[in-house]
């Protein structure tokens, strides 16, 4: 076969070029299964895409969001129960943001966290240019029963309960708001409500890591699982609010556990490493692919959602 | 900052302890021999469990044999097994504190010398039997293996998850005792006195293999050692819970 054609026939003889873009980055060794496990086809054609990719310009802010499934889920060819989504608010004035992270106990939770991220978005939206209030209760309620809806039709079961909806589509959720002007002191505002183990870090100037979410409790090994199915939808929900002030130079990420979990404290090499690349903004494609590192033993779903504010132009940058 | 911090990876360690006292001989010991490769072969095949798994084989009768040291799922023959002598559980358990202690510091000193960190979750032990134990004493042993107060930090800080698995003579109420964390670990036993022993001991690898699978995507989500559930076992294989209720 003949070189790449730009819009005309190719030079006959001119050599292939190869794809610049390799099957997978890796963190670390990154395991076998990272080599012997690729995309699969969950056997229905609305199951979610294997990957997702996104990414906005919008001025001095940047976002860059991904979903990617994880090996576990593409080995055993079941879906991404993660979800993400992306949106400026219709006023224009902010960048609103959802993860949510789908318990691989419940079934069909690759629907919960679908409605719950996108329904979430749409609700903060109504709450930032209508309201003068962020009602945390009332965006998660919203997520909620969109999750008890899409339950109800999609099983034809008008009178299912919260409780049943919750045990086939449980999912966690972490939601905000990021204004795309400064809005003191040169700071943006970042507003965000969480339910369950997503998480939020800051990376400054410097690639430093800073949680901005509270810390999981007992960092994963061992943690003991409740009896009951945690997760929405649910009529008691505990939300917690945390907001950060972003500097110029500074970048938010919201995540699942699937990078929460390595990412850790922000101290080890995988931390060093994402802080690395996550300097400034890279392409969709190349977060997308960041963002489902290899690295020995982590299967689980990824998503991540980047948010860059430009340095103000007066620095000199570069830390 | 000069040097990237070492690496973290997850290891889940397994040690599969089989009897191989006389009353194996003919079809148990028949069957350990033909589905112990079979269950590391099958083990080796899931790429994102050779991953994380360690796997340990030790056989015992009076005395303990370390046949395979814990390490990656491996690939070469295994020795053939012969069953004789008597059934001792108090020297097997010694054994497997030994091992414990010996093995999860090797794995993080050669961890270290590739770079890398481990994050090594809580030991899981398979303990297959088909008759009881001749030493009074063995309770002793069980204790030293698998007593720890997190408050105090007295007892065996490492100690595993124990799951005993009785077939053919086994003796149910001394293996009840040995679940081991209480409120979480189980018991399996063939019931059906008509089982073959080299098919008892096939359905007891598909357990372990089951149980293994499990706690590997279980700790991916942060979670603990999970097990194959009533339902989905054999006819003739019950699990128990210590509380003396059928898992169902």
């Amino acid at each position: 076969m003949s070189g790449p054609v730009a819009g005309g026939r190719a030079a006959p003889g001119a050599p292939v070029v190869a794809a610049p873009v390799p099957e997978f980055v890796a963190i670390g060794d990154p395991g076998r299964s990272a080599r012997e496990v690729g995309p699969s086809l969950s056997g229905s054609v609305d199951a979610p895409a294997d990957t997702v990719a996104d990414g906005a310009d919008l001025g001095a802010v940047t976002m860059r969001s991904a979903s990617v499934r994880g090996l576990t889920h593409r080995k055993e060819q079941t879906r991404r129960q993660d979800s993400v989504a992306a949106a400026a608010s219709t006023d224009g004035r902010w960048l609103l943001l959802a993860i949510a992270d789908g318990l691989t106990a419940a079934a069909e939770s690759d629907r919960g966290s679908s409605a719950a991220a996108s329904t979430a978005v749409r609700a903060l939206d109504h709450c930032v240019v209508n309201r003068s209030d962020l009602d945390w209760g009332w965006v998660v309620d919203a997520a909620s029963a969109a999750i008890l809806r899409r339950a109800r039709r999609e099983h034809s079961a008008p009178d299912m309960e919260m409780d049943d909806a919750r045990s086939l589509m449980a999912t966690t959720l972490l939601v905000g708001a990021i204004s795309l002007q400064p809005i003191e002191g040169g700071l943006h505002g970042g507003y965000f409500a969480l339910v369950g183990d997503c998480s939020a870090m800051l990376l400054d100037p410097a690639g430093r890591w800073h949680p901005i979410s509270p810390l999981k409790a007992g960092n994963g090994a061992g943690v003991e699982s409740s009896n009951g199915v945690r997760g929405l939808p649910r009529a008691d929900p505990r939300i917690v609010p945390f907001d950060v002030g972003i500097r110029p130079g500074d970048a938010v990420f919201l995540m699942s556990d699937g990078v929460g979990d390595p990412l850790g404290d922000g101290t080890n090499s995988v931390a060093y490493t994402l802080a690395q690349w996550w300097a400034s903004p890279p392409a969709p494609i190349d977060f997308a692919a960041q963002v489902g590192f290899a690295r020995r033993g982590y299967v689980d779903d990824r998503s991540a959602i980047g948010v860059w504010v430009a340095p103000a132009a007066s620095d000199g940058g570069g830390g | 900052m000069s040097d990237a911090p070492e690496e973290e990876f997850i290891v889940l360690p397994f040690y599969v302890v089989c009897d191989v006292s006389y009353s194996m001989a003919g079809q148990g010991i028949l069957g350990l021999n033909q589905v112990l490769p079979v269950l590391r072969d099958q083990a080796r095949q899931d790429p994102v469990l050779s991953d994380v798994v360690q796997l340990g084989l030790v056989t015992f009768n009076s005395t303990p044999t370390e046949v395979t040291q814990l390490g990656d799922i491996g690939e070469g023959p295994l020795p053939t097994l012969t069953a004789s002598g008597g059934t001792e559980y108090g020297a097997v358990l010694r054994k497997i504190k030994q091992l414990i202690e010996r093995d999860i510091p090797r794995l993080k000193a050669e961890a270290a010398a590739r770079g890398e960190r481990l994050r090594v979750y809580r030991p899981a032990v398979f303990f297959l039997s088909d008759g009881g134990p001749n030493d009074a004493d063995w309770l002793t042993a069980f204790t030293e293996l698998t007593a720890y107060d997190s408050k105090t930090e007295a007892g065996f800080k490492s100690y595993p998850l124990f799951v005993p698995m009785g077939l053919g003579g086994a003796d149910e109420s001394v293996l009840r005792q040995m679940i081991h964390p209480r409120e979480h670990s189980r018991l399996f036993m063939v019931k059906d006195p008509h089982v073959d022993a080299a098919v008892a001991v096939t359905e007891m690898a598909k357990i372990m293999l089951g149980t293994i699978l499990g706690s590997v995507q279980s700790a991916q989500a942060g979670g603990i050692h999970v097990f194959p559930e009533q339902k989905a076992l054999p006819a003739g294989i019950v699990v128990y819970e210590y509380d003396g209720g059928n898992s169902v």
